[in-house]
């Protein structure tokens, strides 16, 4: 075969074949591919993800497309990357409703595609901003697991901490 | 709500055959596989939901989710082992948009991401901002730099539009992150202990009275014009603190304080360093520094006036990485000449800002600058330097030298010794034909100074031009064909 694919199987069995290098963005499937593939890729080869539902596999893999031929700075690259603003591309991709960007940035984290899950983490980062404690939890549905008694005192302790 | 809770209990005690769950979680997990559809959707009330209708079939849920305003206190250790057990059970899926396992907000790593940018995005560390321009000394002055009134009047009032307000907008995102849960009460503690900054004494006094059980190793400690707090305080802070990270340290204007040893026992991090105004910085002071930091890069003493040459030459000796240097002072401007000077130029690159005002440096200081870091240096303050004449500035800028090509920012406040601004202004104009356009500070009398010379210079260019015009006008071979040539061309052309 003269262009072997990587199939991606969702959690509910569907199956995406695409190119190495489109897989490639996701650092799991990377070193998957190349372990099991030590002379390179001969023939298909077939990555189940288990924690994946196929309209979020989707999403990411148009996302790995898209970036195929971008280069991301190796890991910590500090402030620099961190303080950045979320890529306008991006942004507009990670225009989904909130479960649908939470299960992207769970699937990013699963299979370990840095880039994406930063994005998604900034976009819930500036949810954040400006909102009570209730709100978040409201917001995010965490639950409250301080009794009063702590709360108060978390309050009491953390005064100085107003403005952070 | 603890109800609810128990209910749910009872419930999948009678899915796993009156077993109790904690007695056997392995079998439990087992058996559920996808028997138990109804319990597996109740359960994920607490993950996110994104279509509430599809919620308020469920029994269990609308009980919790009448109430979200008021926090309500559910049992965590029962919920989180409803996850674990069912985690690794892949079989199951559903048809519903929704997903199990946990929420993203239960996840560390990622929590701590989030919060991480939130911070990024959000606290502002106090700080005073360069001035895109200073602001003009007097009306006339303003004048002068804007040319219309209406601008001069905006100008003095602090209002021209590319003026930068520094208000803090406080924002308190770690602040309301540690009430949240447990989990984000780690997280944002753990994101708060690497910045420590204070620019409000009653805050700190909060801080001291009841010191939080945080253990901060900061990389950002900033002290932000506290002009009454004492070294005592200082001291009782950064006690227990592990400076091993610190990156930046800022006291501006806290005239009072100086950082001890512990601060740069591990100083190879130490990048910025800004003490301002302070009465207690002096050469041991910066001798320990200059052991300590070989890394810094920016160094900023402005208004130490016990700071003297012996000290910054011992800067001078071992930080080779320097960008910007700031020595400016009002008072006792002697102390810092080029004896020390000299050898800091020489021994750092980078150099792209250097401030020296009222420094009492030669002209001989500035020819070696220019000969050295004329390829880095882009911001150059020279107000009030007695010792500076028109045998270095006026001739290093002008036209037959390749000097300060970078130049974006030139000060030379209150030097009325230089009196030959034509160079300066010649080169202001090159540098804009080169895309910068250079901003130039100077004061009221010597803006005079340079309207002046620029007017003057600008009559004589003019005068060039219309020299050049009449020379060409009035020259009998200037190319053009004769009257009567054309008239007859033209008398040819109505015969035709």
């Amino acid at each position: 075969m003269s262009n072997p694919k990587v199939i991606v199987i969702s959690s509910d069995d569907e199956k995406f074949p695409v190119d190495p290098k489109v897989a490639e963005k996701s650092l799991l499937m990377k070193n998957m591919i190349n372990d099991l593939n030590p002379d390179g890729l001969q023939e298909d080869f077939e990555i189940p993800t288990p924690n994946v539902r196929a309209n979020v596999l989707a999403k990411v893999l148009e996302w790995c497309e898209h970036h195929k031929n971008t280069i991301f700075p190796d890991d910590d690259d500090e402030d620099a990357k961190k303080s950045a603003p979320v890529e306008e591309w991006d942004k507009n991709f990670l225009k989904v409703d909130q479960e649908m960007l939470y299960e992207i940035m769970l699937a990013a984290n699963y299979l370990n595609i840095r880039p994406l899950l930063d994005a998604g983490c900034k976009m819930v980062a500036e949810m954040i901003k400006g909102k009570s404690p209730e709100e978040l939890r409201r917001i995010f549905n965490i639950v409250n697991d301080f009794s009063p008694e702590e709360e108060a005192a978390i309050r009491r302790e953390n005064e100085w901490a107003e403005d952070r | 709500m603890r109800r609810s809770a128990r209910r749910r209990i009872r419930s999948l005690a009678c899915t796993t055959t009156t077993r109790t769950p904690s007695s056997c979680s392995q079998q439990f997990s087992l058996q559920l596989d996808d028997a138990e559809f109804s319990f597996d959707s109740s359960y994920t009330s607490s993950s996110p939901a994104s279509d509430a209708s599809d919620l308020e079939s469920l029994p269990d849920l609308t009980e919790d989710d009448s109430t979200p305003n008021t926090s309500p206190i559910k049992d965590p250790v029962t919920r989180s082992y409803y996850f674990q057990d069912l985690m690794p059970l892949k079989p199951i899926s559903f048809e519903t948009t929704r997903r199990d396992g946990p929420s993203i907000f239960e996840i560390p790593e990622i929590v701590h991401k989030i919060l991480e940018f939130a911070d990024i995005q959000s606290t502002v560390i106090p700080q005073e901002h360069t001035p895109i321009r200073r602001k003009p000394l007097s009306f006339n002055h303003a004048l002068l730099i804007h040319g219309s009134k209406h601008q001069a009047e905006l100008a003095l009032n602090d209002q021209l539009p590319d003026t930068i307000n520094d208000n803090y907008e406080t924002t308190g995102v770690l602040y309301n992150c540690l009430q949240v849960n447990r989990l984000f009460k780690q997280v944002a503690t753990e994101v708060l202990r690497k910045k420590f900054f204070f620019s409000d004494e009653f805050k700190l006094y909060q801080f001291l009275s009841n010191p939080p059980d945080i253990k901060f190793k900061p990389t950002v400690f900033v002290l932000h014009k506290l002009f009454q707090v004492k070294q005592q305080a200082l001291d009782r802070i950064s006690f227990p603190f592990d400076f091993s990270d610190l990156e930046w340290l800022e006291l501006y204007m806290c005239p009072k304080l100086i950082p001890g040893a512990e601060f740069f026992k591990d100083g190879h991090k130490l990048k910025k360093l800004i003490i301002t105004g302070s009465k207690v910085i002096d050469d041991e002071f910066l001798k320990m520094v200059s052991h300590c930091c070989p890394n810094l890069e920016v160094l900023d003493i402005r208004a130490c006036e016990l700071v003297s040459d012996a000290g910054v030459y011992q800067i001078a000796k071992r930080c080779h990485k320097l960008t910007t240097i700031n020595l400016g002072r009002k008072q006792r401007g002697y102390l810092i000449t080029d004896h020390s000077l000299t050898k800091l130029i020489k021994n750092n690159s980078k150099l792209e800002t250097v401030g020296l005002a009222g420094c009492h440096i030669s002209d001989k200081f500035l020819w070696d600058l220019a000969t050295v870091r004329s390829d880095t240096l882009q911001r150059l303050s020279l107000n009030n330097c007695p010792l500076i004449s028109n045998q270095s500035i006026p001739l290093i800028l002008s036209s037959t030298t390749p000097y300060f090509h970078k130049l974006s920012v030139l000060e030379l406040r209150f030097n009325y010794q230089i009196t030959v601004w034509q160079p300066v202004i010649e080169f202001k104009r090159r540098q804009e034909f080169r895309g910068i356009s250079l901003l130039l500070e100077v004061c009221e009398t010597l803006m005079l100074r340079v309207r002046q010379q620029e007017m003057d210079m600008d009559k004589v260019i003019s005068q060039r031009i219309f020299k050049d015009i009449l020379d060409w006008a009035n020259e009998a071979n200037d190319g053009d064909s004769s009257f009567h040539e054309l008239l007859s061309s033209r008398r040819q052309v109505a015969l035709v």
